[in-house]
Formats: C-alpha cells, sequence, structure tokens
C-alpha cells in the first residue's frame, strides 16, 4: 500500500475523529453510557491503585471485587479506555464533586494530574470517537485494496462516516460502534491473512477478535462468518487460501479468549461462574420495548423484517441505493475487482456483513436495540455502495471520453463524490443531536417516522435539551421528577455544571414539583400519571424534533 | 436504443443527481413542516377559549398531541383528553398538521377551515345526545392500548375470578354505550387471557363484549334503555383463560338521550 494511502487512512480518521468528538459535546447522556463512564473510573482507579502500590494484594479476588464487580455484565475494554482517557483529560473538579464520583475513585482535595483538555464527559467519550475514526480509515483502506480506486474508497468512507445512527452512537461511551470497528477491522485482518503464507497476520486477527470479545458479547457471531467463508473456500478447491484462513480461525479460537481474560480482571477468580453468569445474562437478557410500525413490542416473535424496515428507514437514502446497485454489480463475476481472486472477497463481506443483522430475522431475540446492534453490517454497505459509485465514476468518464488521471476526469470524479455525500451528509447532520428519533427521507424525515410509527427514541438520553430551559424556570429547590432519565445521567450533568444543582431528583411524580415524560409509546402512562397527580392536562414546554415530541415538562 | 446504451452512465448519474436532490429537499420539508410558535398563537386565537362543556379539541396526527395540549391544554379537561368517545360533543375543533385528519371527525363535513402556518384548524358542529349518567366521579386515567380512558378498573387474577360493580338507581336515558379495554401494557404483555364484559341493567344482561390484549378500546353494542333510575351493573370474568391471567379491565360507561 502506497504511503499516501496510509496518509490519507490517517487523515480520514483524525478528521472523522474530531467532527464526531465536536458534536458529541451537543449529546445527551444515554443512560447506558453513564454506567460505562462510573465503571471506567472504577477500572481505571484499580490500575491506579494497583501500580502506585495502594493495593497490598492487588491480584486477590477482594481487591478485584471492590474495582470490578460494577457492570459485570460487559467486558471491560471500552469502558477501560474511556477511564483512562477521561483520567488523562478531563478538566478536574473530582474533589468538589466527590458524591458523584464511585466511592473507590473519590478525591476530597487537590486534583487529578490532567492534561485538563477535556471536559468530564468528552473526555470520557473520546475513545468512541476515534474508533469511528478508524473504522472509515479501514473501510477506505479495505476499498483501495479489495474493490477499486481511491475516489471509490473515499465514497465509501464518507458514506460511513454520514449515517445518522452510527453518527449518533459514536458520540457516545458505549460499546456499539467500537465493536462494530472492531468487527470489520477483524474480517478485515483475517482476509489480509488469506494471502499471506505465515502465521503473523493469523496472530494479529486472533489479537483483534481478542479486543472483539473484550468489547461485546455480539462478535461471538464473528467466526461464524468466517468459518463459513472457509468452507466457501474450501468447497471451490481453494485449498491453500482455505489453509491460511483456519490458521486465523484457530489463531482468534486461542488468542481471543485469552485477549479477554487478560483485560477482564473480573475472570481472574471463580472463572468457569463468572464465564456462565456473563453469558446467562445475555441468554436470558430481558426484552425491552419497542415501537415498530405503530406497535409496541415487548416480546417475541417480533415481525421478522423489523431490523430491514429500521434499516430502510433510517440509513441515507443515497447509501441505501448505491448499496444496492454496488451488490448487484458485486454478484456478477464479471464485475472487477483490483484484489487477487482466489481469497472470494465478495463472498466474505457477503457473510461478515449480513450475519450482524441477519440474526434478527429470526424474530426471537430483543430488538429494543433499534440498529445499534448490527453496526457491524454499515461498513460493508459502505463499501458496496462505494463500488457502485466507482463503476459509475468510471463508465461516466468512459461515456464523456475523459482522458485517465486528467483534470477534468478529476473533476468529474470530485463532483460525483460532493453529489453522493451531499445527501448523506445532511441526513446526518438534519439527525443531530437526536440521532435515534430521525427517520430518513424515505419515511419523510422525523414526522413520516411519527406518522408511520416508528421508535422514538430510547436511553432517555434527549433530555439534555430542556436541561436550559429547567435551570432558566424550575423555582430554587424545586423538586423534578426526571421519569426515564437516570440517576447516574443526572449526576453526570451535575459534575459537567449543566443542571443547577438545587434541583431535587424525585422518585415518582406524587412528591414532585415538575415532572418530565420521555416520548416512547410504551411511556404514555407517565403522562395520564402526571395529568391525575397534577389535575391538568398541559405541559409547559415540550421538546421537538422537526415538531415531533421528544420530551414534555409539567409544572404542578 | 444505441443511443440509451451509450448514456446509460450519463442518465444514471442523472439519477444520482435527482435522488440527491429529492433527499435533501424532503429533509428541508420537514424540518418547514413543523408549526411556528406564532402559528400555534394563532390557531389557538381562533379557538374560543370559552368553549363550553359540550365542545372537544382534538389533535391530527395523534403524535402532535403533546405540543397541542402546550398551547390549547388550558382549554382541555382531563375528562376530555381521557375520554370514553366524541359521542357527546356537539362542537369539535380539529387541529391538525400534515393534512391529517382525526378520526373523531373523519368522514364529517366542516363548518369552517383556516389555515395557520402549517396548521389546520377546522371546526365541526354535529348533533349530540345529552348525558344523563357516567362513571366520571368515579373513574381514574387508564392507559388503554397506549391512549388515556377514564374508567373505573375491574381486576381479574385468576381463570376463575369475577368483578362486578353496581350502581343503584342511576339515571338513564334512551341509550346506554359501555366501553371496556385491558389496562396497563405491561400488566397485558404478562397476561395470556380475555375478559368477558357484560352490561346489566336491572339484572338483566343488554350488552356484552369481549377485551383481549390485542383488542384495543372496545364499544359494547349500544343498549336501548327506559329513561328513569336503574339499576346498572357492570360484570367481568374470564373468558378465555389461556395461560397467565393478568386482566386490568378498564370500564366506562355513558348513559344518553336525544337533546331537546
Amino acid at each position: 500500500m502506497a504511503v499516501r494511502d496510509r496518509v490519507a487512512a490517517g487523515v480520514i480518521c483524525v478528521l472523522v475523529s474530531l467532527v464526531t468528538l465536536g458534536f458529541s459535546t451537543r449529546q445527551g447522556i444515554t443512560r447506558d453510557e453513564a454506567y460505562y463512564m462510573k465503571a471506567g473510573e472504577r477500572y481505571t482507579q484499580y490500575y491506579l491503585d494497583a501500580l502506585e502500590g495502594r493495593l497490598q494484594r492487588p491480584l486477590s479476588d477482594e481487591s478485584i471485587w471492590r474495582y470490578w464487580a460494577y457492570n459485570i455484565e460487559h467486558p471491560p475494554l471500552m469502558k477501560t479506555l474511556y477511564g483512562v482517557s477521561w483520567r488523562v483529560l478531563h478538566r478536574c473538579t473530582c474533589a468538589a464533586d466527590n458524591l458523584w464520583h464511585p466511592d473507590v475513585s473519590r478525591i476530597t482535595s487537590g486534583q487529578h494530574p490532567t492534561l485538563a483538555l477535556l471536559s468530564e464527559v468528552t473526555a470520557f467519550r473520546l475513545p468512541t470517537a476515534v474508533f469511528y475514526g478508524l473504522l472509515c480509515a479501514l473501510v477506505y483502506l479495505f476499498f483501495l485494496e479489495a474493490l477499486g480506486s481511491r475516489w471509490g474508497a473515499w465514497t465509501a468512507a464518507l458514506l460511513m462516516f454520514a449515517q445518522p445512527r452510527a453518527f449518533f452512537h459514536a458520540q457516545t461511551a458505549a460499546f456499539d460502534l467500537p465493536v462494530a470497528t472492531l468487527w470489520f477491522a477483524t474480517a478485515f485482518a483475517y482476509w489480509r491473512a488469506l494471502g499471506a503464507r505465515t502465521w503473523r497476520p493469523a496472530i494479529v486477527t486472533g489479537l483483534l477478535f481478542g479486543l472483539c470479545l473484550a468489547t461485546k458479547l455480539n462478535t461471538v457471531l464473528l467466526p461464524i462468518a468466517l468459518t463459513l467463508h472457509c468452507g466457501w473456500l474450501m468447497s471451490h478447491g481453494k485449498t491453500g487460501v482455505a489453509q491460511a484462513g483456519v490458521r486465523s480461525l484457530l489463531m482468534m479460537a486461542i488468542i481471543g479468549p485469552a485477549v479477554m481474560f487478560v483485560m477482564w480482571p473480573w475472570m481472574w477468580h471463580d472463572t468457569l461462574t463468572r464465564l456462565l453468569d456473563y453469558l446467562s445474562f445475555h441468554w436470558h437478557h430481558v426484552h425491552y420495548n419497542f415501537e415498530y410500525l405503530g406497535r409496541n413490542y415487548n416480546q417475541p416473535p417480533y415481525p421478522w423484517h423489523e431490523p430491514l424496515g429500521m434499516l430502510v428507514l433510517t440509513a441515507p437514502v443515497i447509501l441505501l441505493v448505491l448499496a444496492a446497485g454496488g451488490i448487484l454489480l458485486l454478484c456478477r463475476p464479471s464485475s472487477p475487482l483490483p484484489a487477487a481472486g482466489d481469497r472470494s472477497t465478495r463472498m466474505l463481506m457477503l457473510l461478515a456483513g449480513t450475519i450482524p443483522v441477519a440474526v434478527f430475522l429470526e424474530g426471537t431475540l430483543p430488538i429494543y436495540g433499534e440498529t445499534k446492534h448490527w453496526l457491524a453490517t454499515m461498513p460493508f454497505l459502505a463499501l458496496a455502495a462505494g463500488y457502485a459509485f466507482d463503476r459509475l465514476r468510471i463508465a461516466l468518464a468512459q461515456e464523456l471520453r475523459l482522458a485517465s488521471y486528467g483534470w477534468r476526469e478529476a473533476a468529474v470524479s470530485a463532483v460525483l463524490v460532493l453529489i453522493v455525500f451531499v445527501p448523506a451528509a445532511a441526513e446526518t447532520l438534519h439527525s443531530q443531536p437526536y440521532g435515534l428519533s430521525e427517520y430518513n427521507a424515505l419515511a419523510g424525515g422525523p414526522p413520516g417516522g411519527a406518522d408511520l410509527g416508528m421508535n422514538r427514541q430510547f436511553w432517555g438520553y434527549s433530555v439534555k435539551g430542556l436541561l436550559p430551559w429547567l435551570n432558566a424556570n424550575l423555582p430554587r429547590g424545586a423538586k423534578l421528577y426526571p421519569h426515564d432519565w437516570n440517576n447516574d445521567s443526572w449526576e453526570l450533568y451535575l459534575r459537567e455544571r449543566e443542571l443547577r444543582p438545587d434541583i431535587i431528583e424525585t422518585g415518582g411524580v406524587a412528591d414532585s414539583d415538575a415532572a418530565l415524560v420521555i416520548h416512547e409509546k410504551h411511556f404514555n402512562d407517565f403522562d395520564y400519571q402526571i395529568w391525575e397527580t397534577y389535575g391538568h392536562v398541559q405541559p409547559v414546554q415540550v421538546l421537538t424534533l422537526d415538531g415531533v415530541p421528544l420530551v414534555s415538562v409539567y409544572m404542578r | 436504443m444505441t443511443t440509451l446504451r451509450h448514456a446509460r452512465a450519463r442518465l444514471a448519474a442523472a439519477g444520482l443527481v435527482l435522488l440527491a436532490g429529492w433527499e435533501v429537499a424532503v429533509l428541508v420539508a420537514a424540518r418547514r413542516s413543523e408549526p411556528l410558535p406564532e402559528d400555534w398563537k394563532a390557531a389557538a386565537a381562533a379557538i374560543p377559549a370559552s368553549s363550553a362543556n359540550d365542545a372537544l379539541i382534538v389533535f391530527a396526527p395523534r403524535w402532535i398531541d403533546p405540543v397541542g395540549r402546550l398551547w390549547l391544554g388550558d382549554r382541555i379537561s382531563i375528562g376530555q383528553a381521557a375520554r370514553m368517545d366524541a359521542v357527546r360533543y356537539r362542537e369539535i375543533w380539529e387541529v391538525s398538521i400534515r393534512g391529517a385528519s382525526a378520526p373523531e371527525v373523519r368522514g364529517e363535513p366542516a363548518i369552517s377551515e383556516q389555515n395557520f402556518g402549517s396548521i389546520r384548524v377546522r371546526r365541526f358542529v354535529r348533533d349530540a345526545p345529552a348525558v344523563t349518567w357516567d362513571l366520571a366521579n368515579e373513574s381514574r386515567i387508564c392507559e388503554v392500548d397506549f391512549e388515556p380512558r377514564r374508567g373505573v378498573l375491574l381486576e381479574l387474577g385468576h381463570a376463575y375470578a369475577q368483578a362486578r360493580r353496581v350502581f343503584r338507581q342511576v339515571n338513564l336515558g334512551t341509550q346506554l354505550q359501555v366501553y371496556a379495554g385491558l389496562a396497563g401494557y405491561r400488566t397485558r404483555s404478562e397476561n395470556r387471557s380475555t375478559a368477558a364484559i357484560q352490561a346489566m341493567v336491572d339484572g338483566r344482561e343488554i350488552a356484552r363484549g369481549f377485551a383481549g390484549n390485542d383488542s384495543g378500546w372496545v364499544a359494547l353494542p349500544m343498549a336501548e334503555t327506559l329513561p328513569g333510575p336503574h339499576d346498572v351493573e357492570i360484570v367481568a370474568r374470564v373468558q378465555d383463560p389461556r395461560g397467565p391471567v393478568h386482566l386490568s379491565v378498564c370500564v366506562a360507561a355513558e348513559a344518553r338521550t336525544r337533546r331537546r
């Protein structure tokens, strides 16, 4: 690979990370990331206390329990990175805010020695933004190596970046975007290892898979995709390449769990029991509520088409159309690919891109996560879209008889990139900062999504849009019923100085002076409770996206 | 044909330009479709603040209800917001956006229509009966099919459970309308049974209906009644106990008579 391409990938990574981080400052705190931030503080503190000798027996179960028994339902990689990023970069007011920090990491005086570059929440979120940058850069590199030209690669990377839902998740300290990045990175590494005769690329694949396992459970599906691909190679007589694939799978099986084990001190004692507890939590995961086409679902069977419906109504239409075209073109064996054909690149893309979403078509897995549980599908759609774009660009240059590498060809290509990027970017910008309420032009935007009875939002993050209003209008010492806005997020807003500290969080409507309702179909009942308690039906403020209600505020 | 084949890429590129333009235009239109505060203020000013008790304000599409109540909620009582149905209201003001129509007035001719920005205000006047008795005083707001309904709750917790409410010597009109539905989505998600609801007047069944998890807010057949004081009894029992029985049956009733 040329140096200029590595530089281009680096530029993509840095730009995407910076833009994403910039937008994240407007993003509300989701209930899950509040837990992960808290966990990040605890886990980082463990390493600090262990390295600085404050723990007598740092490897004992007792020491580990104290720091690591929190949020054991998810592996630690991203939470640890969030904690490290926060510990290095935040502007510290931790002594003044010590009650809002986890008990093991409280300080009562002084400040943490940090670079003081970012607010606390932004510092926590930085690693996900960087993972988004990495994902876009990897899409660029994969395209270049496997599918086509630099123009196509740029387009694929831009279409990966300009996706409303992915962009939303890239701004949160959660796992769904990072795990999509690691899924893609592992598939990419596996693909590269197919062309190698040594074990080294296979070991890299195994290490990357270990990072996947240390991030989120759903990556256990990746070996299925890669094993099927190996089987495909064998069945088509590509035995040599298949052997390289088997080497990677072997390394994934050996190194992957080992990496997860090393990174997760919680697993260092009573390993089998804790591992089974972890798996059992997800096997028996509760089914949250999700509105789809006007109906509230909270138990199976779910409509098989829900993931497809969500995809079609949330991804930029230009991406969907180009991706559909790209898939059709890639299905034609005659379509040219720059990479050596014996690696069955198209089949790998199909398997690794389809399995994350395909498992939800069966209708029994919880569907509460809208599109986030199969974000790993999106880079493959971006690749397919980039491929369609590239073929169109080349055909257009031929039709217009443009000289290769001439300025006119470059100008036409650049204009085409703009034509493709602008609507996708418009969809993405339009969604900010309420990405979970965004529906694409096919749906008619957020109001169209509401007309169709699509899920309004989840995670209680949109209340951030009301904080200025609450700060300005609630009486001193007012008791506020926060509805689905959880206590951990509340404390983070206090730490960020975004919420007045005299406002009192109250657990029920009955003793509140003001109350919020975060609008989701299954939460309608909270409106009615407030009407009955307050004796009227008139909110004093309603937060909207294009007129679609997101949060209502009532005053007694 | 040959020309078309030779211009295929140009046609595809033109299609892409059109698609891109359409996608951006739809998003711009979606943002612009949001009514401005001035539109809401003007719409509110067009609806008399001192509307009588038999006037009702409804919003369409249903999802703008919270924003509608922000601007007009001072003219909507809890009883109106959580109404059994809209039959008792002689005058209905429909406030709508995006060309939507409220189910309460669908198909009826409006007697006036005004537009304020993207908001349309229509006034409907129709014959409405007088209500001689209802359950308002004994009701609470229930969530039935994710909508607010004021009614009395009859709880059934096992296969042979039966619950009843008796209302002695109530003033009936010429018609008695009863509605029923299962309250509480959490309860519904645990329940696998159906409830049978009977309405009785002076010990004689006059209407019967069934409420299951997916049946929503069910209107029992309208019953003709003799005007005057009567005992009304509403009975709920388990009709079809398939698995867990968690039935919170919300029931509303109105006795009506023709206005003179």
